[in-house]
């Protein structure tokens, strides 16, 4: 039962917080040098936040 | 990013929006003036909020120059910071776009296209027995990525069509063709046949496999980079995908004559950023 959870773990990607769960703390640097979190970013409604590769490739 | 056409309408909704990458400021900045970018690009330079969100790509070798990249793939998130939505790439549906998350999260049908003609969302053909209609996962794309193309066929009551392996009767057959852009079949994956049902024949004593009332049918196209994707995409970043669609419809009493319907998708291709960061910017592989 384990190694068949794990063999469907292997076969999909993980997406990080599931629906209905909050995201962790952040607090990065955006191209401005300015650091910003999830309270600077977000508008009245929320924030679409993407995670992407790379600018550089 | 194909994200900043479609901004105004999060802000619509009071949503702003953010994009993280393992790339520095510098390389972000560069990026951001040169694609025109308005909002923000944040640093994850050591990937330690890609792995706080568990979202690594552990497929990565970890001397490669690309290790730290994440999953990639969207949050809609509340006021709170609860997510109320993800749209990650876990199979050839869920292309993540921002024109594909307005669609799906707010029932927008996109209209901000980049360039100067729109294709509709989707087409559909009526046939004497069925009806075709054509859409894809993604309207706009780059070269490299990979779209699905999909057919919904719609029967007439009573009408069935065959499945692939029937034999007697002639197949569904849906074939993608070179078209005025000349492209190779390479470029599509076999068609994706469901499950068929075994209808019996009782005037002929015979079991055929099957279709009925509504199906989908779904293929990969995977649009073509570098010299191919210069001859084939129009001056207005169109490539126009032609196929063909052929079935022999039945009901109970009757088979029809085999038909054909064209079949049609078009796809947008947004401008591949071919430009890099300046040498000096540029990751090196190990490091920093």
């Amino acid at each position: 039962m384990l190694l068949l959870g794990a063999a469907l773990l292997a076969a999909t990607i993980s997406t990080g917080p599931e629906v209905g769960t909050k995201i962790p703390d952040f607090s990065l640097p955006d191209q401005t040098g300015q650091t910003r979190d999830f309270e600077s970013l977000k508008g009245p409604k929320g924030l679409v936040l993407v995670f992407f590769r790379s600018a550089d490739w | 990013m194909e994200l900043q056409f479609h901004l105004e309408e999060f802000r619509k909704r009071g949503l702003n929006a953010a994009a993280i990458s393992y790339d520095s400021p510098a390389v972000l900045a560069n990026f951001a003036s040169r694609r025109n970018i308005g909002f923000p690009l944040l640093s994850d330079a050591d990937s330690r909020v890609i792995r706080t969100f568990g979202i690594l790509n552990e497929t990565v070798q970890k001397d490669s120059s690309v290790y730290g990249v994440p999953n990639p793939g969207t949050y809609v998130l509340d006021a709170h910071g609860v997510v109320q939505a993800k749209y990650f790439e876990n199979n050839y549906e869920e292309r993540v776009t921002a024109s594909d998350i307005l669609a799906r999260q707010f029932g927008v049908t996109p209209t901000a296209a980049p360039a100067s003609r729109t294709a509709p969302a989707s087409v559909e053909v009526q046939g004497k027995h069925l009806s075709v209609t054509e859409s894809s996962s993604a309207r706009f794309t780059v070269g490299g990525q990979k779209i699905a193309l999909i057919l919904t066929i719609e029967m007439k009551p009573g009408i069935h069509v065959y499945a692939p392996g029937v034999e007697g009767y002639k197949p569904l057959v849906w074939e993608m063709l070179p078209g005025p852009a000349n492209l190779p079949a390479r470029l599509f994956t076999p068609v994706t046949w469901p499950p068929s049902k075994k209808l019996h024949l009782k005037a002929i004593g015979e079991t055929v496999p099957v279709y009925e009332k509504k199906l989908r049918l779904v293929r990969e196209f995977t649009v073509p980079s570098d010299e191919l994707l210069r001859t084939a995409t129009s001056r207005d970043g169109h490539i126009a995908l032609e196929g063909v669609f052929r079935y022999q419809a039945c009901d109970t009493t009757t088979c029809y004559n085999p038909e054909s319907l064209p079949v049609h998708f078009d796809v947008q291709v947004l401008r591949h950023d071919t430009e890099r960061v300046p040498e000096e910017l540029r990751r090196r592989a190990g490091g920093h």
